[in-house]
């Protein structure tokens, strides 16, 4: 300091004033400003920025990194960033940057599937991403926050957010049924099917459903589904019945259910877990819900011809039973040939269900002897004529011989009967005959004599003379004769007479019928003429049109005349066009500025 | 205030717009274009004397073809040997095909003393004496100021297939247009059109003296 002072004093020149700045120079400001905005806008971009999640989807049809959005509700929240594949190739996997207000969507049951056209039998949907391109849908769920998923092959057919049911069936065949196969209540669509899988025993076939709000509360654990897929064509011992829910189940394949009508409201039922079964057809659910079954067997002589294995079993035309098997047996012993007809009874049909009865306690061996020494007998019966069906008939037939093979001892026998139809009256007939034959006819005919001998005794004493006088006159007063003889002229008056009318009537209807027909045959042939002559008209007014026609086409026609002008006019047009284009093609300016001047040459 | 200068932008752009659609309008001193026709022949005696056997002749004109740079309203001058030019203030009153029809055919029915002679479009097919097919080939003011007129034609006879004759005409103005008029140009057409006519009207006269 004090040694420039000094310099400036010696060469007497203004001492330049160099003060040392504190600090650092302004210009440092503008990087300083620079780095602030710049990590501000960093901060901002990463602060608004939302995860980044990866999906693991089979295949990546139609989605293209930086494109495909992800869309919740049609709003989009998020785009696809990358695809890559998996380690092992099996997958793709596709990281997605989600926006930071979605960010709440991502849990563990959240579902992602890619949302493409689909035509079905039930429809189109999702056309529009014919022309957009696929998109990712996002079914927010619940659970802890999630980064990894596993897309959805198929789009969920139930969304999370629908009130509703699932629930489980298992059925022994799939059918006709399928994803999103509809659940009927009442004919009213209450459900879809979600999907289907084999049960664990290889055979069952477990199927997942949804029952909406508010079918869903009609879901109790006695709830029955059975199966109203396709037309159900069933002919049996009671003829055909074809049956089908809806049109629309006729096509893809559907579920129908019902619930009893005694709802339990107290206790809150548990059907979390619960596997309903899936019955073939409503028929079936009747028959399946007696579980308790007692088989028979029963010999039958004659052919069995037209009985079929499901055959009803009767009681005193209630069914009972059915028909499980019907076997050939022959007995090398002596030759012979019998027919085992294996039955199975429902005692449950018979009894309550909840009765205890000694019926079902005791051994059915002991229960079906009181009842044979009862009477019970089975005899085959024709079901339709039409048909030939058979069906097992069970009655009670006391004082009939009961016929028992007891041929094995697994199953109770029942004896059988000759059915009455055909057989029985034959046999009967026989009956009659060898009881005709058995009778004694020369007692009869002695003892007849002697009848005849007292009887003419009887006639001459002279007592019956008088009765027979005495009736003879009582006859003769009261008329009888007379009434024979009206009755006589009544049978020719009326009876025979109107009969013979009415054969006459019928003779002359006849005759009219004849004749009008007769008579039919002359319009016809009038008709056919009017119809020659409409031809005729027809012709001359074809004759007419032509006539028209060509003097419409003539030279000298109003016709010809405005057609000519008419191209006069056109002409005239077309080179009006013609000379504006040309003048334009010559002068494109000259719509705005005028024609160029050219003056006299 | 931002409202206002969006105003005015729209105001300037309105107005210029209007002066370029205007501008049309006041450019320069837009002559008005005159009009022209060809004429026929002043009232002449008729061509010869021609035996009409009681009955009057009958022709038609079956067309009369014009070289396409003559179909257009402007009058067609030649300024040099190949080079056309087209008048925008002197122009045809009409068709010029149509005034040349009308004037061949008032041309002919004063030379050969008939007043049937019908020009196109016909109405009905009348069977006529002679049919006249004229294909114009040149018909302008040249360069050397001449009219010049070149046609081909052919007649027919009672409309026979075969024409009585072909032939094609040159004429060639007498005297020289003078001055950039196109008054004396048009009337020189006149009159080398009326000549052309009257080649026409003789080949016909001898054709009905035969």
């Amino acid at each position: 300091m004090d040694k420039h002072t000094e310099s400036t004093t010696e060469y007497s020149a203004p001492a330049p004033e160099i003060t040392k700045r504190s600090g650092p120079s302004l210009v440092w400001l503008i990087p300083v400003v620079t780095a602030i905005i710049g990590g501000w806008i960093v901060f901002k971009t990463l602060s608004e920025k939302g995860p980044e999640i990866s999906i693991t989807f089979r295949t990546a049809a139609g989605i293209e990194a930086g494109k495909t959005k992800v869309k919740y509700k049609d709003i989009e929240i998020g785009v696809v960033e990358s695809i890559h594949f998996s380690d092992d190739f099996s997958n793709v996997i596709l990281k997605v940057s989600i926006s930071k207000e979605a960010s709440l969507f991502l849990r563990r049951d959240t579902r992602f599937w890619i949302v493409k056209p689909r035509v079905t039998l039930r429809g189109a949907s999702n056309l529009s991403t014919l022309i957009s391109g696929v998109y990712l849908e996002i079914e927010p769920g619940q659970g802890a926050p999630h980064r990894n998923f596993i897309g959805l092959d198929v789009a969920p057919v139930i969304k999370a957010d629908e009130a509703g049911r699932k629930i489980m069936l298992l059925a022994k065949k799939l059918g006709s049924i399928d994803t999103g196969s509809p659940i009927y209540y009442q004919g009213l669509l209450a459900g879809e099917v979600l999907g289907h899988e084999v049960g664990s025993d290889r055979k069952s076939i477990f199927i997942h459903a949804f029952i909406k709000a508010p079918y869903d509360e009609l879901i109790q654990s006695n709830t029955r589904f059975w199966n109203v897929s396709g037309i159900d064509v069933w002919v049996g011992a009671d003829g055909i019945r074809i049956q089908t829910e809806s049109l629309q189940s006729l096509l893809y394949g559907g579920i129908a259910f019902d619930s009893q009508d005694v709802k339990d409201h107290n206790s809150e039922e548990n059907l979390d877990g619960l596997i309903f079964t899936l019955y073939d057809d409503f028929k079936s659910i009747h028959e399946e819900s007696f579980s308790k079954k007692i088989m028979y067997v029963l010999y039958f002589e004659r052919s069995v011809k037209g009985l079929e294995v499901n055959a009803p079993v009767e009681f005193k035309g209630i069914k009972v039973g059915s028909v499980v098997d019907i076997r050939l047996k022959f007995n090398s012993a002596n030759s012979t040939f019998k027919i085992p007809v294996l039955i199975e009874i429902e005692p449950e049909r018979i009894i309550g269900r909840d009765q205890s009865d000694e019926l079902l306690d005791d051994n059915p061996f002991d229960v079906l002897g009181r009842l044979i020494d009862k009477g019970l007998r089975a005899q085959l019966q024709t079901a339709s004529l039409i048909t030939g069906q058979l069906f097992i008939e069970l009655d009670l037939h006391p004082h009939t011989p009961i016929n028992l093979k007891k041929e094995d001892g697994s199953y109770p026998e029942i004896p059988t009967i000759k059915s009455k139809t055909f057989e029985q009256t034959a046999t009967s007939v026989k009956n009659i005959l060898a009881k005709l034959e058995s009778f004694d006819i020369e007692n009869i005919s002695e003892e007849i004599l002697g009848v005849a001998e007292g009887a003419i005794k009887l006639v001459n004493m002279p007592k019956i003379k008088n009765i027979i006088n005495g009736i003879d006159k009582v006859v003769n007063e009261s008329g009888l004769t007379e009434t024979l003889k009206d009755a006589n002229n009544l049978m020719k008056s009326q009876g025979m007479e109107t009969a013979l009318n009415d054969l006459k009537e019928s003779l002359k209807n006849f005759k009219s019928i004849s004749q009008k027909l007769d008579q039919r045959a002359e319009p016809i042939t009038k008709n056919l003429e009017l119809a020659v002559k409409s031809g005729n008209a027809a012709l001359e007014k074809a004759d007419d049109t032509i006539a028209l026609l060509n003097n419409m086409l003539e030279p000298d026609s109003p016709f010809q005349y405005r057609f000519n002008k008419l191209t006069e006019e056109l002409d005239e047009t077309a080179r009006a066009i013609r000379i504006f284009v040309e003048m334009l093609e010559r002068n494109p300016n000259s719509l705005i500025f005028g024609k160029k001047y050219s003056g006299d040459k | 205030m931002k409202l206002r200068y969006n105003k005015t932008i729209m105001f300037f752009a309105a107005s210029s717009f209007l002066v370029v659609i205007l501008s049309g309008c006041i450019s320069g001193k837009a002559p008005a274009t005159k009009f022209y026709i060809l004429n026929p022949m002043d009232s002449d005696q008729p061509l010869a004397k021609i035996s009409t056997k009681n009955k009057p002749l009958s022709i038609k004109i079956i067309s009369q073809r014009l070289p396409q740079y003559l179909k257009r309203p402007q009058i067609v001058t030649r300024s040099g040997e190949h080079q056309l030019e087209l008048a925008e203030y002197d122009q045809w009153a009409g068709n010029l095909g149509k005034n040349m029809n009308q004037v061949l055919s008032r041309n002919l029915s004063q030379l050969l003393a008939t007043a049937d002679v019908s020009i196109p479009p016909f109405y009905n097919q009348t069977q006529c004496d002679f049919d006249i097919e004229i294909n114009i080939l040149e018909f302008e003011k040249h360069a050397d100021n001449h009219v010049h007129f070149s046609a081909r034609w052919r007649l027919f006879k009672n409309n026979e297939k075969k024409p009585i004759a072909a032939e094609v005409t040159d004429l060639v103005s007498s005297k020289p247009i003078i001055g950039n008029r196109f008054d004396n140009t048009i009337s020189e057409m006149s009159k080398l059109y009326e000549q052309f006519g009257r080649v026409i009207a003789r080949e016909i006269s001898n054709h009905v003296n035969k």
